[in-house]
C-alpha cells in the first residue's frame, strides 16, 4: 500500500478541483445592470407581482427584480442582506423597525427628492410623523391601519344584544351571557402566539383605556406613573383564567388561524386592524360575511379613549447604485402618479388596507368599496382616534416588543402577577436602554 | 424451566414482543398518517370535530394545487403553494450532492482512521466533532459574508459545502469504524496482484465497504434535507429554496390552509424515506461495523 | 504510543487534507470569526459602537436571567429528549433485534421520523396538538379519557412536555439504527453462555448486551445531546419560545439574540457557552463508558 506519486497528484487535483467549484458562482447578487432589486414581506405576493409589472410597462427602462420574504423572517432576513452588503436598492419597512435600521445605516433620507414634501402634506400627521426621525423623512407610505374591535353581530343577537360592548367590564358582561347561553365556550379569542410581528392588541387595550407604557421621551411609566398596563394585564389574566371568556388557545393563535375561526363564527369578539373585516365580510371566503361587525376599541373606562395605529413604507437604501430608477418605483408605489395616489387606492381597492391620504376618504368609488365591509363612520372615528406607539423612536423597541410577549403569555397563563408583569417591563426597558447607551 | 411440560408453556416473549411492536408501530406511524389523513381532504373536513379519521370526502386537489396552482389554489394564492414543486427539486438535488460530497471526503478520512496509526489521530478525530459542537448560529453570519464573497448566495452551491461540513464529521465517525472492520487481507491479496492504491479501494475495497457507505450516505442525505437555518438565510427565490424553508412559510404565510400544508408535509417526507427504506438493509448493516467496538 | 514511521504520518494527513480543507476553508473561518466576535460588543444595528470588550460578553452571563432561564429549560429539556430517546430507541432496538413476523415493517416505519425535516415535524405536531381541531384533542375524547377539547400547548409545563415528546418522536430513529447496528453484532454464543448460566432477562441485559452497546451508546449520548441543545426548527414552529419562556431553549434564544436583537457579540458568547457545555458532556460521558482506560477512537 505504497503511495505513488500520481495518486498523490490526483488527490491534490480534487482539492483543486473543490476550491474552483467554490469559485464559479452566480452574480446575481450584484446590480450591475442597473436593475432595482425590490424586497419586501410576502403578503400578497402576487398582487405586489402585477403592480410591478404594470409600473414596468410604464416605464420601459427600469428593470425590477421583486423578492418576496416570509414576513416571519423578514427583518431577521432584510438585516443579514445589509451585514452582508448584499441589501436591496428599495425595500417595506415596518415602523417598528425604522430608526433602528437608520441608527444601522441601511436607509437614506428622501428629502429633497422629488414630490416627497407634496407626499407628506398630503397624509395624515401621524403617518408623517412615523416616517419620520430626527426630522428627517425616510419611506412613502405603504398602508396604515388601526385596531378596533370586531364582533359577531349574529352571536351577540342571539344573547340578547344590540348593541357591541364600549368598555371591556361590558365586553365581560356580554362574554359571560355568551358563554352561559351555550352559544360559545369561549367569546372571544386574540392572536397570542410568539412569532416576530407586533401584537398591536396589548397596545390596542392600553391606548383605549386612555393609557401608555411609555411616556414622550420614551421613559417607562407601565410600573410607575402610569396604572393602565397593568390594570389590562390584571384584565386579561381575569379574561383568561378566572371568568374564562378569553381563549387560552390564543397563546397558540397565529393571525391566519384567527381570521379562519373569526370567518367560521367560533369567536363573537376579537381585535383586529380595520382592513381584516373586508375578508371577514366577504362572501367568497367567509361563512360570517355580512355579520362581522366593526366597532371602537373598548377600554378600562366607560369609553374608548382611543386606539393604535401602525404604518408601513417603502424606503431606499443608503447605498443604491440606482438611486433614480429606485425611487421612481418608490414614488409609484408610495406617492402620486399622474396625480393619484395609485398603488394606495390599488391596495384599499384590492385588500381594504388602509390609505394615509387623506383624499382617498372623498373618493367615490372608495367609499363604495368601504361600505361593503364597514361602517365608514365608525371606520372613521377609528382612524381619528388612533395614534401610534411614542417609544418607536428608540432603536431597542423589538428588543422590548419581543419581552412584551413573552410577558403578556405569563400573564395569560397565570405564571406572574401583573404587578411582576410591569415591573420586569420596567426593568427590561432599563437592561435595553443601558445596552444600548 | 425445561422441566415444565411444553403444552403449558405460555409463549411470554412472543407476547411481549408483538405487544410492544404493535404498539410501536403505531406510535411511529399514527402522527404521519394523520397528515397523510388530512392532505386527502377538503379543508373543512381536516377541522371537523370530531377528527374524520378516514378522510369522508376523499379529494386530491391539496396536491393537484401544486401542479397547477392557479387552479384549485386560486382562492388561497400562495406563494408556498406555488414554490413546492421547485423546493423539491431543489433539496434533492442538494442533499443528493451533500451525499455524494461527503462520501468522497469522508472515504479518504475515515480510511486513515483506520488503517494508519498517525500521530494526532485522536486529535484530529475529535476537533472534526467539535466543528459540530458549534451551534449553526453562531457561524450563520460569517457563513453568510463568505458565500457573499463567493458569490454564492441563493445557489445549491452555498448549501451543498455548508451542508458537506455539517454532515462531515459524523459521516467520518461512521465510515472509519466501518472500515475498520474490513479485513485487511483483502488490500493485501489485492496488492500481491500489483494494484495500486486507488485501484485496490476501488475495485476491492470500496464494494466490500458499501452498507457503511449506504449509511454515511443516507445519514449525510437526511442532515441536508432535514436543515432550516442555513437554506432560510442563504436562499432567497425558488432556484435554490429547500423544502424546510417553504414549510416554514405555511406556518405563517397569510393564507394557508391545514390541507395544503399537510400535502406538502406528506410530499417533504416521501423522497428521503423511500431512499431509507431502499438502502434498508445496508442502512442498519453499515452502522452495526462502527458499534462492535466494545 | 511507538515512533510512527514518519511516511505514515505524512500519509494520513495526505488522505485528511480533503476534508480538512473543506472543514477550514468553509467553517473554521465562520468559527473562529464568532469566538472573536463574542469578545465585542456587536450589535449589527450600531455598527459604529462595535469594540472589543474582552470577556465582558462572558462575564454578564452570571446575571443574565434570560440566559440562565434558557440554560435551565435547555437542560430539563435534554435530560426528558434524551431519557426518552435512550429508552424508547433501547427497547425498539431490541424489539427489531428479535425475529417475528412484520419486523421489517417495522423496520420500515422506524425510519419514517428521520425523513420528516424538523420544520415539518414541528407542523404536524402543531396540527395534533391544536387546542380546536387537534387528533390528539379528538382521539382522547373518543377514548372517554377527557370531557373537553383541552389547549394542550398553553401551560408551561404542557407546552414543554409536548415540545420535548415531538423532538423525541424525530429523534429517535437514528438512536434506533445505531442501537440495532450494535445488537446485531452481539455473538449468541454470549446469550446462550448466559442463559445456561440461569440468568434471568434483565440479568442477561445487563451483563450480555449493555456491554456490547457501549460505544453505539456512546455515539448515541453525544450526539443526541448536541441534538437536544441545538433543537430549534420544531421548538420554533410548534410554540416559538412560549407560552412565555416556557420553551425558550438555549437555542432559540440564542437565534433571538443574533437574528432579532441584532446582538451578535452576546449571541456568538452564548454559542461558545453551548459549544463547551457539549463538550464537556462528552467528554463526561467518554470517561463514564470508558472508566477502563480502553477508549480508541
Amino acid at each position: 500500500m505504497n503511495f505513488t506519486r500520481r495518486e498523490a497528484l490526483k488527490l491534490a487535483g480534487l482539492g483543486i478541483s473543490t476550491s474552483l467549484l467554490a469559485a464559479c458562482g452566480n452574480d446575481s447578487g450584484s446590480s450591475g445592470d442597473g436593475t432595482v432589486r425590490f424586497e419586501g414581506w410576502d403578503y400578497e405576493a402576487k398582487l405586489v407581482q402585477q403592480n410591478i409589472d404594470r409600473f414596468t410597462k410604464l416605464n420601459a427602462d427600469i428593470k425590477v427584480a421583486y423578492t418576496p420574504i416570509t414576513s416571519a423572517q423578514y427583518v431577521q432576513k432584510v438585516v443579514a442582506e445589509f451585514t452582508g452588503n448584499a441589501g436591496p436598492d428599495a425595500l417595506y419597512v415596518y415602523d417598528d423597525s425604522l430608526v433602528g435600521w437608520v441608527e444601522a445605516g441601511y436607509l437614506q433620507p428622501l428629502d429633497g427628492l422629488d414630490g416627497v414634501d407634496e407626499v407628506y402634506d398630503a397624509i395624515f400627521p401621524s403617518n408623517a410623523e412615523a416616517m419620520t426621525y430626527k426630522g428627517k423623512r425616510y419611506g412613502l407610505p405603504y398602508y396604515t391601519d388601526s385596531q378596533c374591535l370586531v364582533y359577531n353581530a349574529e352571536i351577540l343577537g342571539k344573547a340578547g344584544f344590540t348593541a357591541p360592548p364600549a368598555s371591556l367590564d361590558e365586553l365581560e358582561q356580554q362574554a359571560l351571557k355568551i358563554k352561559s347561553d351555550g352559544l360559545l365556550q369561549y367569546p372571544m379569542g386574540v392572536c397570542a402566539q410568539l412569532s416576530d410581528t407586533w401584537w398591536s392588541w396589548v397596545w390596542a387595550l392600553i391606548f383605549s383605556s386612555g393609557g401608555d407604557m411609555f411616556d414622550k421621551d420614551a421613559t417607562p411609566v407601565m410600573k410607575s406613573k402610569d396604572p393602565t398596563t397593568k390594570n389590562v394585564f390584571a384584565w386579561l389574566q381575569s379574561a383568561t383564567n378566572t371568568t374564562k371568556i378569553l381563549d387560552p388557545a390564543s397563546l397558540q393563535l397565529l393571525p391566519i388561524p384567527l381570521d379562519n375561526a373569526m370567518m367560521s363564527s367560533q369567536y363573537a369578539f376579537s381585535i383586529v386592524p380595520r382592513y381584516a373585516l373586508r375578508n371577514y365580510n366577504d362572501p367568497a371566503q367567509s361563512k360570517a360575511a355580512g355579520k362581522m361587525k366593526m366597532a371602537l376599541m373598548p377600554g378600562l373606562e366607560a369609553e374608548s379613549k382611543g386606539t393604535v395605529s401602525n404604518t408601513r413604507m417603502y424606503s431606499l437604501s443608503a447605498n443604491t447604485e440606482v438611486k433614480d430608477k429606485a425611487f421612481t418605483l418608490l414614488t409609484y408605489l408610495g406617492g402620486y402618479t399622474d396625480k393619484v395616489p395609485y398603488t394606495a387606492k390599488f391596495w384599499f381597492m384590492q385588500r381594504g388596507l388602509g390609505f394615509t391620504f387623506e383624499e382617498l376618504a372623498d373618493d367615490s368609488e372608495v367609499k363604495q368599496e368601504l361600505a361593503k365591509f364597514a361602517d365608514p363612520a365608525i371606520y372613521q372615528q377609528l382612524a381619528e382616534s388612533a395614534h401610534s406607539r411614542n417609544v418607536l423612536g428608540v432603536p431597542w423597541y423589538t428588543e422590548f416588543e419581543t419581552e412584551m410577549h413573552k410577558v403578556v403569555q405569563q400573564v395569560m397563563s397565570n405564571q406572574v402577577t401583573p404587578d411582576a408583569a410591569v415591573a420586569s417591563l420596567d426593568k427590561t426597558v432599563g437592561d435595553l436602554k443601558k445596552k444600548y447607551s | 424451566m425445561t422441566t415444565v411440560p411444553l403444552r403449558y408453556r405460555i409463549p411470554w416473549k412472543k407476547i411481549v414482543v408483538y405487544t410492544l411492536a404493535v404498539l410501536f408501530a403505531l406510535y411511529l406511524v399514527l402522527p404521519f398518517y394523520w397528515i397523510v389523513a388530512m392532505s386527502f381532504m377538503p379543508e373543512a373536513d381536516a377541522t371537523a370535530v370530531p377528527p374524520q379519521w378516514i378522510p369522508e370526502h376523499p379529494t386530491l386537489d391539496n396536491y393537484l394545487g401544486f401542479v397547477n396552482p392557479s387552479d384549485a389554489q386560486a382562492l388561497v394564492g400562495s406563494r408556498a403553494v406555488e414554490e413546492t414543486p421547485y423546493s423539491l427539486l431543489n433539496s434533492f438535488v442538494v442533499a443528493g450532492s451533500t451525499a455524494l460530497l461527503n462520501l468522497v471526503l469522508a472515504i479518504f478520512a475515515a480510511y486513515s482512521f483506520s488503517r494508519i496509526k498517525f500521530r494526532g489521530s485522536q486529535l484530529l478525530l475529535i476537533l472534526y466533532l467539535i466543528t459540530r459542537m458549534v451551534p449553526g448560529i453562531a457561524i450563520i453570519i460569517p457563513y453568510y459574508l463568505l458565500m457573499r464573497e463567493f458569490r454564492l448566495l441563493d445557489t445549491y452551491l452555498a448549501l451543498i459545502l455548508s451542508y458537506t461540513t455539517f454532515a462531515l464529521p459524523i459521516t467520518i465517525w461512521i465510515l472509519k469504524d466501518f472500515f475498520r472492520s474490513v479485513p485487511r487481507e483483502l488490500e493485501d491479496a489485492a496488492r500481491v496482484d500489483r494494484c495500486g492504491w486507488f485501484r485496490t479501494m476501488w475495485s476491492v475495497f470500496l464494494p466490500v465497504a458499501a452498507p457503511g457507505l449506504v449509511a454515511a450516505a443516507v445519514f449525510s442525505f437526511m442532515t441536508a434535507w432535514n436543515e432550516f437555518m442555513f437554506a432560510l438565510f442563504l436562499t432567497s427565490t425558488k432556484a435554490a429554496k429547500t423544502i424546510p424553508v417553504v414549510a416554514a412559510n405555511f406556518a405563517t404565510d397569510f393564507n394557508t390552509q391545514y390541507t395544503v400544508m399537510a400535502a406538502a408535509g406528506v410530499l417533504a417526507v416521501i423522497p428521503p424515506l423511500v431512499l431509507a427504506l431502499i438502502f434498508q438493509r445496508k442502512l442498519v448493516a453499515g452502522m452495526a461495523a462502527g458499534s462492535v467496538k466494545g | 504510543m511507538a515512533r510512527k514511521p514518519f511516511s505514515d504520518n505524512v500519509r494520513a494527513y495526505v488522505l485528511n487534507a480533503p476534508a480538512i480543507t473543506v472543514i477550514a476553508l468553509l467553517v473554521a473561518y465562520p468559527i473562529g470569526y464568532s469566538f472573536w466576535v463574542s469578545l465585542h460588543r456587536d450589535n449589527l444595528k450600531q455598527p459604529l459602537a462595535k469594540r472589543f470588550i474582552g470577556l465582558d460578553n462572558y462575564f454578564s452571563l452570571f446575571h443574565d436571567d434570560a440566559f440562565l432561564t434558557a440554560l435551565r429549560v435547555s437542560a430539563l429539556f435534554v435530560l426528558v429528549v434524551l431519557g426518552f430517546t435512550v429508552v424508547l430507541a433501547m427497547i425498539l432496538a431490541l424489539v427489531l433485534n428479535e425475529t417475528f413476523r412484520g419486523r421489517g415493517l417495522l423496520l420500515s416505519l422506524a425510519l419514517l421520523p428521520w425523513a420528516m425535516p424538523g420544520v415539518v415535524n414541528g407542523l404536524m405536531w402543531r396540527t395534533i396538538f391544536d387546542a380546536k381541531t387537534g387528533a390528539l384533542n379528538g382521539l382522547l375524547t373518543e377514548l372517554g379519557l377527557i370531557d373537553s377539547y383541552h389547549a394542550w400547548l398553553t401551560t408551561g409545563s404542557g407546552a414543554f412536555f409536548f415540545t420535548a415528546m415531538a423532538q423525541v418522536w424525530n429523534t429517535l430513529p437514528f438512536s434506533v439504527i445505531i442501537l440495532l447496528a450494535g445488537l446485531a453484532t452481539i455473538p449468541s454464543e454470549l446469550y446462550d453462555a448466559a442463559k445456561v448460566d440461569r440468568a434471568g432477562v434483565l440479568q442477561r441485559f445487563r451483563q450480555v448486551t449493555l456491554p456490547w452497546l457501549t460505544h453505539p451508546l456512546l455515539i448515541v449520548l453525544i450526539l443526541e445531546t448536541m441534538n437536544a441543545f441545538r433543537a430549534f426548527d420544531t421548538i420554533y414552529v410548534l410554540t416559538g419560545g412560549g407560552p412565555g419562556t416556557a420553551t425558550t431553549t438555549i437555542a432559540l434564544l440564542d437565534v433571538q439574540t443574533v437574528l432579532t436583537y441584532t446582538d451578535f457579540g452576546l449571541g456568538s458568547a452564548y454559542a461558545w457557552v453551548i459549544t463547551a457545555i457539549t463538550l464537556l458532556i462528552s467528554i463526561g460521558y467518554i470517561g463514564l463508558l470508558y472508566r477502563r482506560g480502553n477508549f480508541e477512537v
